[in-house]
C-alpha cells in the first residue's frame, strides 16, 4: 500500500513539475512574440522614416520588406507552436498575430508600384489578420489601441484604423475581398 | 602503334568511368565527408557534382531523397566553393558557393546556413563595390535571428561574434561606394542598431561591450547617419596616424575621409565639423611641411574655413557655441598664416607685390568698423597677432591710414587680451605680458614715427620704456633662474 501511495505521489509530482516547466515554456515564448510584434512595429516605423526621406525607392525599400517578412514569420511560427501546443490560441497571441500580419500587408503595398504582385500578398495577409481577430464578442481589432506608436512623417497613429484610413489603405484593402470572395483557408 | 595507343587511352578512360558510375551515392557521399576533411576542396567539388548528377537520374540512388544527405552535399559543396574562392578570389566560385548553399537552405532551413550564405552576399557586393545588393544583410540576419531562436532565445559567445562580423559588414557595406551614395544608409543604419540590441541581451564582455556601444553611437549620431559617422571615425582615425607619422599617404587619407564625411553629413553641426577638421589637417600639413606645397596647403585650408564661416552666418542656431569658437578660430588662423606666408615672400621676391597678396588675404577678415577704420569680423584667440601683421604690411606699403588703423588695433586688442588698460599700465602688468606687449608697441612706434604720430610717440614712449624694462627683468630673472 505504502508503494502505491509512493509511486502515485512520484507520479504527481512529476506531472506538476512537468506541468510548471511546459508553463515556463509558454511564457517565454509568449515574451518572444511581444518582443517579434515590437521589433515588427519598429521596422514598419522605420520604413515610414525611410520614405519620408528618400525617394529612391530601390533597394532598401526592398530590404525593409524583406526584413519584416522574416519577423512576421517567425511571429507565425510562433503562433502555430502555440496552436500545436494547446490545440487552441489564446485572443492575446491571435491579435499580435493579426496586427504583425496587417503591417506586413501595409509594408507590402508600399512597393506595389514596383512589384504588382505585393498588392495579392498584401490581401493575403490583411484577410488572414482580419480572419484571426474576427470575435464577434469583442472590439474590432483595427479599432483597439495599438501597444506601440506608429509615425508616419509627423504623424502619430494609435490605431491601425486610423493608419488603414489615413494612409488610404483602407480602400486598397477592401478591394481585396471584392477581387475574390473565396473563403479564407486559413484556420484560426 | 597510334592505334593501340588510342585502344588503351579510351579502355583506361572507360575504366575509370566505370568505376566511378560503379560507385554509390552512399560511397560517394562518404569520399566527400573525407575530401573536405582533408581540405581537399577541389575533390570536394567534384564529387558533390558527381553525385547531383547522379541524382538526376531518372531513377536515382536511395539516399537522394535524404533530405539529410542532400543538405549537407549541398552545404559541404558550398563551403568547398569558398574555400576555393579563398584560395584563388575567382568569383565564379563565391557565386557558385552562395547558390550551393541557398540549396542547402532550402532543403532544410539550417539558420547557420542562412548566415553564411547571407555574408558572403554581402561579401561579393562590397567587392563589386555595389552598396545597393542589401539582401546579403538580410540573409544573414535571418541567420542570426533563426540561430538567436534555436538557442531558446538565449545570446550566446558564437551568436555575439556573428552579429559583429554583421555589424561589420553592414557598416561595409554602407560606404560602398564611398564616393556616390547609392542608398541612404538608413535600412543600414537600422539593422546595426538592431543588432546591437540583440548583443546587449546576452552578457558582453568588456571589449564586447564597447564594440556595441561604438557602433550603436555611429548608427544614430547626426540623424541616424551610419555613412558620415563611419567616415567621420575613420577620418580622426587617420588623422590620429597623421599626427603620429605626417607623411604625404596618411595626409591623404585623413583629407579623403574627412571630405566623404563631409559630403556625406546630414547636419548643419556636422558639415561645420567636418570643414574645421579638414582646415586643420592642411595647416598642420604646411607647418610639417612635408610635401613641399605650402601655398597649396594655405589656400585648401582658407577655403576650407571659409565654407565653416559660411554656415556659421547663414545657419549659425545650429551649430553649437564650442564648435563656433573653434570655427572663428582656424579661419582667423588659416588667414593669418596664409598672410605671413605672403609676407614671408617679400625678401626674396618682388616686395610689392608679395605685400598686396598678403593685404588682400588679410582683408578677406575686415569689415567698416561703423567710424573709418575697419575691424575684424569677430574676435579669435590670436586675432591681435593678425591686426599687427597687417599694420607691419601698411607700414611697408607706405598705406598711412590703413596701417594705423590696424597698429591701434592690433595694440587694443593685445592690451585686451592680457586684460590691462592703457592708463595704468606699468603698475598692472606682469612680467609675462610685458614680452607679449612689447613687440606690439614696437610697431605702434615705428609706425607713429614714420607717419608722424607725435600725440602718439609722446603716450608711447613711456609706455615703451616700462615695458623694456619690466621684459628686462624677465629676461634677467631667466638667466638666473637657468
Amino acid at each position: 500500500m505504502k508503494i502505491i501511495y509512493s509511486i502515485l505521489t512520484i507520479i504527481l509530482t512529476w506531472g506538476s513539475i512537468s506541468q510548471a516547466k511546459a508553463q515556463t515554456v509558454e511564457m517565454n515564448l509568449e515574451k518572444q512574440m511581444v518582443a517579434l510584434e515590437r521589433d515588427v512595429a519598429r521596422i514598419y516605423n522605420e520604413l515610414q522614416k525611410f520614405l519620408d526621406e528618400d525617394n529612391r525607392r530601390g533597394s532598401e525599400l526592398l530590404a525593409f520588406e524583406s526584413l519584416i517578412t522574416i519577423y512576421v514569420k517567425e511571429v507565425l511560427d510562433l503562433y502555430d507552436t502555440f496552436y500545436r501546443i494547446r490545440g487552441t490560441t489564446l485572443e492575446s497571441q491571435q491579435n499580435i498575430a493579426a496586427r504583425c500580419l496587417i503591417f506586413r500587408a501595409l509594408t507590402y503595398l508600399e512597393r506595389v508600384r514596383e512589384e504588382p504582385s505585393n498588392y495579392q500578398s498584401a490581401c493575403n495577409d490583411y484577410k488572414r489578420a482580419l480572419h484571426l481577430a474576427q470575435n464577434e464578442l469583442r472590439e474590432p481589432l483595427l479599432s483597439t489601441k495599438l501597444p506601440h506608436e506608429i509615425w508616419v512623417g509627423r504623424k502619430l497613429y494609435t490605431r491601425l484604423a486610423d493608419l488603414l484610413d489615413n494612409r488610404s489603405k483602407n480602400f486598397q484593402m477592401i478591394d481585396c475581398f471584392k477581387m475574390s470572395n473565396k473563403k479564407s483557408v486559413w484556420g484560426k | 602503334m597510334i592505334f593501340a595507343r588510342l585502344t588503351s587511352l579510351v579502355s583506361c578512360l572507360l575504366l575509370m568511368v566505370s568505376a566511378v558510375w560503379g560507385q554509390t551515392v552512399n560511397t560517394l557521399y562518404q569520399e566527400i565527408q573525407q575530401a573536405y576533411k582533408d581540405q581537399e576542396y577541389s575533390r570536394t567539388v567534384d564529387v558533390c557534382n558527381q553525385i547531383l548528377i547522379r541524382c538526376a537520374e531518372s531513377v536515382p540512388d536511395v539516399e537522394c531523397r535524404f533530405t539529410d544527405v542532400m543538405k549537407s552535399v549541398f552545404r559541404l559543396k558550398g563551403f568547398a566553393e569558398y574555400q576555393l574562392y579563398q584560395q584563388n578570389r575567382n568569383s565564379v566560385y563565391i557565386d557558385e558557393a552562395i547558390l550551393s548553399l541557398k540549396k542547402s537552405y532550402e532543403l532544410f532551413g539550417d539558420p547557420e546556413i542562412a548566415f553564411n550564405f547571407g555574408y558572403m552576399e554581402s561579401l561579393r557586393a562590397i567587392e563589386l563595390q555595389d552598396g545597393s545588393r542589401l539582401n546579403g544583410l538580410v540573409d544573414a540576419w535571418q541567420g542570426i535571428l533563426g540561430l538567436y531562436a534555436k538557442d531558446d532565445w538565449t545570446v550566446t559567445q558564437e551568436l555575439t561574434d556573428k552579429v559583429r562580423i554583421f555589424i561589420n559588414q553592414a557598416v561595409d557595406l554602407t560606404i560602398t561606394p564611398p564616393d556616390s551614395a547609392m542608398t541612404n544608409g538608413l535600412f543600414t543604419s537600422f539593422m546595426v542598431r538592431l543588432a546591437c540590441d540583440l548583443a546587449e541581451k546576452g552578457s558582453l564582455s568588456k571589449q564586447d561591450s564597447l564594440f556595441f556601444r561604438v557602433y550603436r553611437q555611429r548608427a544614430v549620431e547626426d540623424e541616424f547617419n551610419l555613412r558620415g559617422n563611419e567616415w567621420r571615425a575613420r577620418g580622426y582615425a587617420s588623422q590620429k596616424d597623421l599626427n603620429d607619422y605626417p607623411d604625404d599617404y596618411n595626409y591623404r587619407q585623413t583629407r579623403r575621409n574627412l571630405e566623404l564625411a563631409y559630403t556625406h553629413a546630414k547636419s548643419t553641426q556636422r558639415q561645420a565639423e567636418m570643414l574645421k577638421e579638414l582646415t586643420k589637417v592642411a595647416l598642420f600639413m604646411e607647418k610639417e611641411g612635408i610635401n613641399n606645397r605650402p601655398e597649396v596647403e594655405l589656400q585648401y585650408a582658407r577655403e576650407k574655413a571659409q565654407k565653416a564661416y559660411s554656415l556659421l552666418v547663414d545657419r549659425g542656431s545650429d551649430i553649437s557655441l564650442s564648435l563656433t569658437a573653434e570655427v572663428k578660430k582656424v579661419y582667423g588662423n588659416s588667414i593669418f598664416r596664409l598672410v605671413n606666408y605672403y609676407f614671408s615672400f617679400a625678401d626674396s621676391s618682388n616686395q610689392l607685390n608679395a605685400y598686396a597678396r598678403a593685404k588682400r588675404v588679410g582683408e578677406e577678415l575686415l569689415v567698416a568698423d561703423g567710424r573709418i577704420g575697419r575691424k575684424q569680423k569677430f574676435k579669435w584667440d590670436g586675432y591681435e597677432d593678425l591686426y599687427l601683421r597687417l599694420s607691419e604690411i601698411g607700414y611697408e606699403i607706405g598705406d598711412k591710414e590703413f596701417a594705423v588703423d590696424m597698429v591701434d588695433k592690433a595694440w587694443k586688442a593685445s592690451l585686451e587680451s592680457n586684460g590691462l588698460s592703457q592708463n595704468d599700465l606699468c603698475s598692472q602688468m606682469e612680467l609675462l605680458t610685458a614680452s607679449e606687449l612689447l613687440p606690439f608697441a614696437r610697431v605702434y612706434r615705428q609706425i607713429a614715427e614714420r607717419f608722424g604720430l607725435q600725440p602718439v610717440l609722446h603716450w608711447l614712449r613711456p609706455i615703451i620704456k616700462c615695458i623694456a624694462d619690466q621684459a628686462r627683468s624677465l629676461s634677467a630673472t631667466t638667466t638666473k633662474g637657468s
